[in-house]
This record gives C-alpha cells, sequence and structure tokens, in this order.
C-alpha cells in the first residue's frame, strides 16, 4: 500500500539521517595523543608564547593547544570544568600559592628537574620535590605625585599627615584605600599588616596556626586597622576596588598616591595620560616609624603541571624548555616594570639592560633590586619560609580585602575586624 | 493502552500529517534533551553529592539543608526578589509608557522605534562596559558633571556604594530590557479597534476611563505575560549584576544566582551549587503554576 | 446635569486643555527615554573615536572629539584577534538564528495544528527550561559536548544557543499561528494544495511578521552570548566577540578607549538590525494568543 511504503522509507530516512548526524558528531574527534593542553591567562604576551611553542613542537614529538583565560577566578572555571569532563589541562599558568593548593589537593605532578639547580626560587617544594617552575616575579609597588608630595612621606605618620594635608588644600584626594574581595585590596590590606611586623601565621607547614590575634600580634593588627582607617579619610571610596580602579583614580587625579603592582599604574598612565608620567615617583609601601621593610609582597608566576592530564611527560618537558628558552626573558618583559625575572641575576641581564621602558624608569629598578631580599610571596609565611596553605587559601578568597571591607563599609571597629579576620581565618582551616 | 499500540493507532492516521508532526517535533525534542534535560538532570544529581566534580560521596539532601540554613541565602533571596520585581516592573512601566506614547504616532516615532530595540540586541557585556564607564568614580562622566555642577563634593561610586549599588545595576537593566516590553505592548495597542475609544469619547468617558475599561483589558494578557516571563528571566539573571558589581558591596547586590556562582567557583562547592541552583528551580516553577493557574494570561478577552 | 459638561473630567478641566496636557506630556516622555537610550550609545561612539590621550585629557573625560581618530581600532585589529573574534560571532550567531527559527515556526505549527493530550502544559513548559539557572548547566554542558566530541567547533556553539532560544522562540510561534486562520488553510486543501505546499506558500508568508520577531529574539541571544561561548570554545581563534572582548578587561594594553572601540564594532550587527527590521517587528509582537 502507498501509505505504507511512504511511512517505511520515512523511517528509513529518519533513521539513517540520525545515524549520520551522531556519527558526525563522534567524528570530531576525543584529543590527539600528544597535545599538551596549556591554560594561561598572559593574552598580553601571545605572541612569544607562541614563538616558544613553535620552537618546541620543532624539536619535539607534541603539539601544545594553549587556552587563554581572563585573569583571576576564570582560570578557576576553566580548571574545574575541563576536571568535571575529565579532561584536565596538563600546564596551567598560576601563583605560586595556586601551585601549593594543587599540590595540597593531590594534582600537581613534580617538575624538579626544571627547577632544582637551576638558580630558581623553588617555592612549593614538598618532600623535596618541586611542583612549581617560576617565571617571574611581581613586587607590589606604590606611587606618589612628586608634584603634590613635596617628598616621600615614607612613615606612617607621615604619610598620615601629609594626605591630609593634600587632601585638604588641593582638590585631590591624597591617598587609596582599597576593600572588598579584590585583590587590590587584599594585598594592600596584607601588606600593611606585614609593615607593622604583625604575624599573622606561625608554624609549619602541616600545623600552621593563626597567630594574627594573640597579644602584641593583635595590639599591631589593631594599630595597622586604625591606620588604614585614618587613612580611609583622606581616600575615596575604594570599595570593591580592582588593580584598574586605583589606577584610574591617580590617572584622573582624584588621588594623589597610591599602592599598586609595580608599575603598573606607568605602563596604563602612559597611554591615556602621558603628561603625567613624570610627576610619579615609584615608592615601597608606608612603614611604621622605626621600622624596616623586611617583608615584601611579591607575586610569583610559573608554571604547574597537572598529574591527571594526558601528557604529564610532555608537560614537564616544555616547562623545563620555556624556563630555559630563548625568549623566556622576552616573555617576561611582555610588561616591564610589572614582571620581572625570577632571579636576582636575571634583573642585571642585557635583555633588562636594554629593555625602552625600563631604561626610561631606573627609579623603579633601584627600588627592586635594593629591596630583592624581602621579596615574599603570601605563600612562603609558614615559619621560615614554609608553604602556607591557609594563606594560600585566604589569598583565594581575599579575606584581608574583605576585612578591610569590613572595617570600612561595615562600620566594625579596628578590634572587632581583628577578631572578625581571625575567625574567617581559622573557619578556612576546617 | 500501552505507548505502542497507541503509537499504532496514531500512526495509522494521515501519513503526511504524521510526518509532519515527527518532522516538527523530532528535532526539538532532541534539542531540547540535549541541551536542558540532560543538562538538568545532571546538575540535579550533582546537588546531592558532595564534592561532585572530585571524590564524590552521596549525601542526599545535605546540600540543598546546608544551603538553605547557610548564612548569605537569606539576604540573597531578597536581593533577588527585589531585583526580579523592581527591574521587571519598571521596564514594564518604561515599556508600557512609551509604548502609549509611540501609539499617538508622533513625529519621529519611527525613530523612536529602532532607538528602543538597539540595547536589547546588545550584549550584556557591551551594556556594562558602557554603564560602568558612565558611573566609574573616576572616569565616569555622570560624576564628572554632578561634582562640576556642584551637585555632589565627590564622586560617587555608584556600583560600589552600599545604597547605590542595587539601583545602579536595575537602571542598567532597565536600560537594556526595557524594549522587549516595548514592543509587544505597541503591537497590542496598535491592535486595539480605535472606534472603541471613538465611541466611549462620545459617551463622554475621561481619559482615565478610557484607559482603564479599554486599553487595560486589551493589554491584560500581554502584561501577564511579561510580567511572568521577564520576572522569571531577571531572576536567574547573572551576568549583569557579577559584571558590574560581582555581588558586591558587602553582599548588597548578591542575588542567588551571584550565590551559585560563588559556591561553584570561589568555595569549589558545585554539590552546594547545584542544590541552590535546584531550589532556585523549584521556587520559580511553584511561581509559575501558581501564575498560570490564578491569571490564565493566555486567555481571550471578552469584548 | 449640564454643567458637568461633556464628561466627568471635561468638567474641571475642558478637554482640549486635557488634550493639550496630554501631548505634552507625550513629547516629554519621548524626549527623556530618547536621551536615557541614546546617551550611553554616543559616549561609547565618542571614546571610541578618540585617541586615549584626547579623551583623558587634563584629568576629565572628553565627550567631545576634536579630532577625531581610527587609532583604538587599529590596536584592537594588530594587537588582539578581533577580526577573527567578530567573523566566528557572526557565524555562530547566523546560524544559529536560522536554526532557532525554522525550528520555532516547525514546532510552533505542529503546536497549533495538532492536538494532543496535554498540549498547553507541554507548550508551557518549554518556559520551565528558563528557570535553571545556566551557570552551573555549563559544566553538564561541558562534559556533554566534551564526551560527544564536539568542543570548538561552530555546529556545536549553534547548536547550544539555538537551545537556549528555541524555548521562547518556539513559545511565541506558538502563540503567532494561533492567530492565523484555519480557513486560510482550508482553501488552500480545497484546491488540491498538500499540506506542506500550504505551510510553504500560504501559511509563512503571513506569518512573516511573527518569525521575525522570533529571529530578532534569537540574535539577540546569539550575539549576546557568553557562557556558551566559553563552554565550547577554549581555542583563541574560535572565541566570539564577547569571550575575546572579556579577556581584554586584564590586558595592560587595551583600556577604556579600545575597550569602546571593540564595544562599537559589536553594535555595528544590532544596530543593522534594528534600522532594517523595527518594522516587521510591530507585527510579529502582536501576538494573538496574548489576546
Amino acid at each position: 500500500m502507498a501509505r505504507n511504503h511512504t511511512r517505511r522509507r520515512f523511517v528509513k530516512t529518519t533513521g539513517a539521517a540520525s545515524a549520520f548526524a551522531l556519527a558526525g558528531c563522534l567524528g570530531g574527534g576525543s584529543g590527539n595523543s600528544g597535545t599538551i593542553q596549556y591554560l594561561s591567562d598572559r593574552g598580553d604576551s601571545k605572541d612569544v608564547i607562541d614563538d616558544i611553542i613553535a620552537e618546541f613542537e620543532d624539536e619535539h614529538e607534541y603539539t601544545v593547544e594553549v587556552t587563554y583565560t581572563s585573569k583571576g577566578t576564570s582560570t578557576d572555571e576553566q580548571l574545574q570544568k575541563m576536571k568535571a569532563a575529565g579532561n584536565p589541562p596538563d600546564i596551567v599558568f598560576d601563583t605560586s600559592s595556586d601551585a601549593y593548593r594543587y599540590q595540597r589537593d593531590g594534582d600537581a605532578a613534580p617538575v624538579s628537574e626544571a627547577v632544582q639547580g637551576t638558580g630558581l626560587p623553588d617555592p612549593v617544594n614538598v618532600d623535596g620535590e618541586s611542583y612549581f617552575a617560576p617565571t617571574m616575579v611581581e613586587p607590589l609597588m606604590g606611587w606618589y605625585r612628586n608634584d603634590i608630595y613635596e617628598e616621600n612621606p615614607t612613615t606612617w605618620e607621615g604619610w598620615v599627615s601629609e594626605a591630609e594635608r593634600v587632601s585638604s588644600n588641593n582638590d585631590i584626594q591624597g591617598y587609596v584605600v582599597q576593600s572588598g574581595q579584590t585583590n587590590n585590596a587584599d594585598t594592600a590590606t596584607t601588606q600593611y599588616l606585614w609593615q607593622n611586623d604583625v604575624n599573622i601565621y606561625g608554624g609549619p607547614s602541616d600545623s600552621i596556626e593563626v597567630t594574627i590575634d594573640n597579644d602584641e600580634n593583635r595590639a599591631a593588627a589593631v594599630e595597622t586597622y586604625e591606620w588604614i582607617q585614618q587613612m580611609a579619610e583622606y581616600a575615596p571610596n575604594g570599595s570593591g576596588w580592582e588593580w584598574g580602579d586605583g589606577i584610574a583614580a591617580l590617572q584622573q587625579e582624584n588621588a594623589a598616591a597610591l599602592m599598586s603592582v609595580g608599575g603598573l599604574p606607568i605602563l596604563i598612565i602612559e597611554g591615556n595620560r602621558p603628561d603625567l608620567v613624570d610627576k610619579l615617583s615609584p615608592t615601597a609601601f608606608p612603614v611604621p616609624d622605626g621600622k624596616g621593610q623586611d617583608k615584601w609582597w611579591a607575586y610569583m608566576e610559573g608554571h604547574v603541571v597537572w598529574n591527571s592530564g594526558e601528557q604529564t611527560e610532555g608537560a614537564r618537558q616544555f616547562v623545563e624548555f620555556f624556563s630555559k628558552s630563548d625568549r623566556f626573558m622576552d616573555f617576561v618583559l611582555s610588561a616591564p616594570l610589572f614582571q620581572f625575572p625570577p632571579t636576582k641575576e636575571g634583573l642585571d641581564s642585557d635583555a633588562v639592560k636594554n629593555n625602552e621602558t625600563i631604561q626610561k624608569h631606573q627609579d623603579v629598578m633601584d627600588l627592586v633590586r635594593d629591596n630583592w631580599d624581602a621579596f615574599t610571596t603570601v605563600l612562603a609565611t609558614g615559619d621560615e619560609g614554609a608553604p602556607n596553605i591557609v594563606a594560600a587559601d585566604a589569598y583565594g578568597q581575599q579575606m584581608f580585602g574583605q576585612s578591610a571591607e569590613q572595617l570600612l563599609v561595615g562600620d566594625k571597629s579596628p578590634s572587632e575586624t581583628v577578631d572578625w579576620v581571625a575567625d574567617e581565618l581559622r573557619a578556612l582551616q576546617e | 493502552m500501552s505507548t505502542a499500540t497507541r503509537l499504532e493507532a496514531a500512526l495509522g492516521e494521515t501519513d503526511e500529517r504524521r510526518l509532519l508532526l515527527l518532522a516538527t517535533f523530532i528535532p526539538f525534542t532532541l534539542f531540547f534533551i540535549v541541551v536542558w534535560g540532560i543538562p538538568i538532570a545532571y546538575a540535579l544529581g550533582m546537588s546531592l553529592f558532595e564534592n561532585p566534580t572530585g571524590n564524590s560521596t552521596f549525601v542526599g539532601l545535605a546540600n540543598y539543608v546546608d544551603v538553605v540554613t547557610g548564612d548569605g541565602f537569606g539576604t540573597a533571596l531578597w536581593n533577588s526578589v527585589v531585583y526580579a520585581i523592581s527591574s521587571t516592573v519598571l521596564s514594564l512601566v518604561v515599556g508600557l509608557g512609551l509604548a502609549l506614547v509611540v501609539n499617538r504616532e508622533i513625529q519621529g516615532g519611527d525613530a523612536l522605534r529602532t532607538l528602543m530595540i538597539f540595547p536589547y540586541l546588545l550584549p550584556t557585556l557591551v551594556v556594562i562596559f558602557m554603564w560602568r564607564f558612565i558611573l566609574d568614580p573616576n572616569v565616569g562622566i555622570l560624576n564628572q558633571y554632578l561634582v562640576n555642577w556642584g551637585v555632589l563634593e565627590s564622586p560617587v561610586a555608584f556600583f560600589s556604594e552600599l545604597t547605590w549599588a542595587m539601583p545602579a545595576v536595575v537602571v542598567a537593566s532597565v536600560w537594556k530590557f526595557g524594549s522587549f516590553s516595548f514592543f509587544i505592548l505597541l503591537a497590542r495597542l496598535q491592535a486595539i479597534d480605535p472606534n472603541l475609544y471613538e465611541r466611549a469619547r462620545v459617551e463622554g468617558a475621561s481619559t482615565w476611563q478610557a484607559f482603564r475599561d479599554i486599553t487595560v483589558p486589551h493589554l491584560r494578557g500581554a502584561i501577564l505575560i511579561i510580567l511572568l516571563v521577564r520576572g522569571i528571566w531577571m531572576f536567574n539573571k547573572f551576568d549583569i549584576i557579577f559584571l558590574s558589581t560581582r555581588g558586591g558591596p558587602l553582599d548588597a547586590t548578591t542575588t542567588l544566582p551571584i550565590r551559585v556562582y560563588e559556591l561553584a567557583f570561589n568555595d569549589v562547592n558545585f554539590g552546594g551549587a547545584t542544590a541552590l541552583a535546584g531550589i532556585m528551580f523549584f521556587l520559580l516553577a511553584a511561581v509559575a503554576v501558581v501564575y498560570f493557574k490564578v491569571f490564565e494570561p493566555e486567555k481571550e478577552v471578552a469584548n | 446635569m449640564a454643567w458637568l459638561g461633556e464628561g466627568a473630567a471635561g468638567s474641571i478641566v475642558s478637554q482640549r486643555t486635557q488634550e493639550r496636557v496630554r501631548r505634552v506630556a507625550v513629547i516629554l516622555t519621548a524626549l527623556v527615554v530618547a536621551v536615557f537610550v541614546t546617551i550611553p550609545v554616543y559616549v561609547m561612539v565618542a571614546i571610541a573615536i578618540q585617541a586615549p590621550a584626547a579623551t583623558f585629557a587634563g584629568g576629565e573625560v572628553n565627550l567631545l572629539p576634536t579630532a577625531p581618530t581610527f587609532e583604538n581600532f587599529m590596536v584592537l585589529f594588530t594587537e588582539t584577534a578581533t577580526p577573527r573574534y567578530f567573523f566566528n560571532s557572526v557565524v555562530v550567531t547566523a546560524t544559529s538564528t536560522f536554526l532557532s527559527t525554522a525550528l520555532a515556526v516547525a514546532a510552533g505549527y505542529g503546536l497549533t495544528r495538532f492536538d494532543f493530550r496535554g498540549k498547553t502544559l507541554a507548550a508551557r513548559a518549554v518556559l520551565f527550561a528558563y528557570m535553571f539557572s545556566p551557570i552551573v548547566l555549563a559544566i553538564p554542558l561541558y562534559v556533554i559536548f566534551f564526551s560527544l566530541g564536539l568542543l570548538n567547533s561552530y555546529f556545536a556553539l549553534s547548536l547550544a544557543l539555538t537551545g537556549i532560544s528555541a524555548p521562547f522562540t518556539i513559545w511565541l510561534m506558538w502563540q503567532y499561528f494561533q492567530t492565523v486562520p484555519m480557513a486560510l488553510e482550508e482553501s488552500a486543501w480545497v484546491r488540491g494544495a498538500s499540506r506542506t505546499r500550504t505551510l510553504w506558500e500560504v501559511v509563512l508568508p503571513v506569518a512573516r511578521p511573527g518569525y521575525i520577531s522570533a529571529a530578532i529574539f534569537s540574535f539577540a541571544v546569539a550575539w549576546n552570548d557568553y557562557t556558551m561561548a566559553r563552554v565550547v570554545m577554549s581555542q583563541d581563534e574560535m572565541y566570539t566577540m564577547t569571550v575575546g572582548a572579556s579577556l581584554f578587561l586584564d590586558r595592560v594594553s587595551i583600556g577604556w578607549s579600545e575597550t569602546m572601540a571593540a564595544s562599537l564594532l559589536v553594535s555595528i550587527p544590532p544596530f543593522l538590525i534594528a534600522l532594517f527590521l523595527q518594522n516587521y517587528l510591530l507585527q510579529g509582537f502582536n501576538v494573538g494568543g496574548l489576546e
């Protein structure tokens, strides 16, 4: 019968069509063998990265596929997705704190050959194996208007009086105080506590103790928050400010001084307000009278290899290759004054000497060189620089930035703020 | 009757009819299942485990309990409701007002229509770029002019102030989504027979009475649907709030979707995140069911 | 009573004054809205065509470009993969818009013309899809696409985007088709046309305003999308404009000026669509079922 014919034919065609479609879908390929998955947030350095990859692929039998993410949580997002799908990356470009977190969670593979014996720092060393290959150092740095401040106020007391003077005389606030769940706020607040010799933590890596509210530490911590509160009176509302916001305040002349990271402000202001660049001078963080710059926050960023990816061995080789590549310094200097070589010798290398931007800002290099030994990552805050997972986690959630927010927006007293942050830190340990 | 026999009986009828039916529904159902059905089921499944993406352990409804009793849930729920209602109602009012205006055939009505649809088509990211730039405390022109004209002493960081963050986010949302209701309502308005208004005027009704007795009943269905659909979408809106305030300051704009994100990626607690998403789902579903029952927005208007 | 005039309100204020007040209110509202909508767009354009140094000169933001330049666009084109991102966005949006509209017409028609139990429920059920927060759906979707080997393909992303807009477009067309009287089709059948042919040559043209608005909605969803693109695409060359632009935000060399330039680029297709299709929209949203 005609009807049955059509029906049968229809079913056949639909069946065939769907089979085809499905085949086409599946044929997409579930990943080549020999492809190293590389997760990075250095979109700025894409060209250099591509060059290094090309060289690597010439000499080795692997291919490297890069996924760029934007900075911050986006890398974590991507990681979670890939992990959930059973397709974790092989290499992640991240900070030393994140590397330690991965190691603690059992996700990191050792890269000892790439690190040990090369002169590179070894911040994530567990049981003799290194799990992090650093590529760059990013120290915090402050900038102030040398045409508005007669000279660098340097001390806490100096800054208070100078900032007050500037704010009352001019159309411009004297300082910037960041708060909220942002990296800028977190690093600044932590650094302020370090400046006042507050020992936030104590103990070896496997039993970190929160000591911020013990005796002298507590007093010093309360003092620090008091100072922050005071400085906030001479600053615009910095709630929720990230690096860019603070820099915008400096650029738009809403503030005359800013604590930021490296020469990032200069790099940005150069494009928008070239006339301002000469009026800005770098400085260390304010420090209480009589105390020294002995602990200076410096991010350390580099490569960590995940052991659950498909090309762990290849990834290791790539990491080693990367650190020894000719283009390594180009990679580091793709954001000069913001990214610095991971070793002191690197500071004196030709690449650095010949970099135009750096040549124009020798004061930055001097500051970095003079204080190199004080550079500390937030990770190395266990006893004698041992890795401190609590500190890493606290940074991951910008706990101290939040404490500043509790103080300035939530109206807690400095004393209450210290208690709040101590509680939160201990909660992290559970 | 078993499904097979039922299918048999159905297939017995006009072949062409059924072919068309299959042709229209198979792709649809396939899509639906792959893009919505399976992910939702998967996500709901994940909500029953602790650490579902790593070493998962079955915990039943524990995640749900944790989420509801955890801190932040109450605030997030409140913020969600406030945000959803204010942005939906405001965009409805703006859309309705504008539709009424444009309906009266003023010059430039065409230009206005083009203007109105444009924000809706823009990616949220771009909308946020614009509004963040305008409301920024440092480079924002709003602050710049307000300060220059002496209205403000110092710039207001709209997205960072406790009192202004939510309104700022609502304004940006209304800017983008106002046109949705505008177009739906304008179409309905233009379908109303103008003779009705003539008759009303002859009988001596005022503008208000005409509006109340003629316009509103015709718009009833459209308004109800807009409220429901937009309400659901704004309740679940994540990107506008996230991109402008990230939920801050101090949780002032943390709505439930933001909370889901925080649970998923800051706390890396996927069990909790999916549980919260499940809770939101059931909440909205319940509201929708009641809404449909009570209002029956698809009903015909009795003239 | 005579002195009440021609209407209750007419007693206090004459109808003519009412009329005038109304007209002024109308014009004022139109102006306010026009300004409100235009200002952000103007700002974007003004910043995009000025060099950064000109925009920020003197510590204030200058909105009157005295020396327009393409500088920002040049930076975008040379230092980022913007042209590629734009192309990807166009491909994926065009495909998904077409698919979603086609699906909407097919399924919407089916829903109207065929009766089955629980039809209204099924139609309403599609709205329920939107009630689940897409954030957590990103992971299951990633897993699904990964297992099917569909990552980093235009096909997968277009499918995903269609899946997102389809529930609403289908529902929209369902409502719309309800206003197309059966009589139209019946007269065609009477003259011997097949059902398919009727659909194609009689129903579709009448339904045009409906599917145009479905197309516009799916365009908005696809062009705007960020979540799906992030799920499906991990290779830089496959990113869409929205994903690419979000990467700009952290880059040192990309500031507000370039961001506005990118925004301007992204606004061009929507603007063109708004310009040419706004007519059809009106009739399209005259969704009969809402009557």
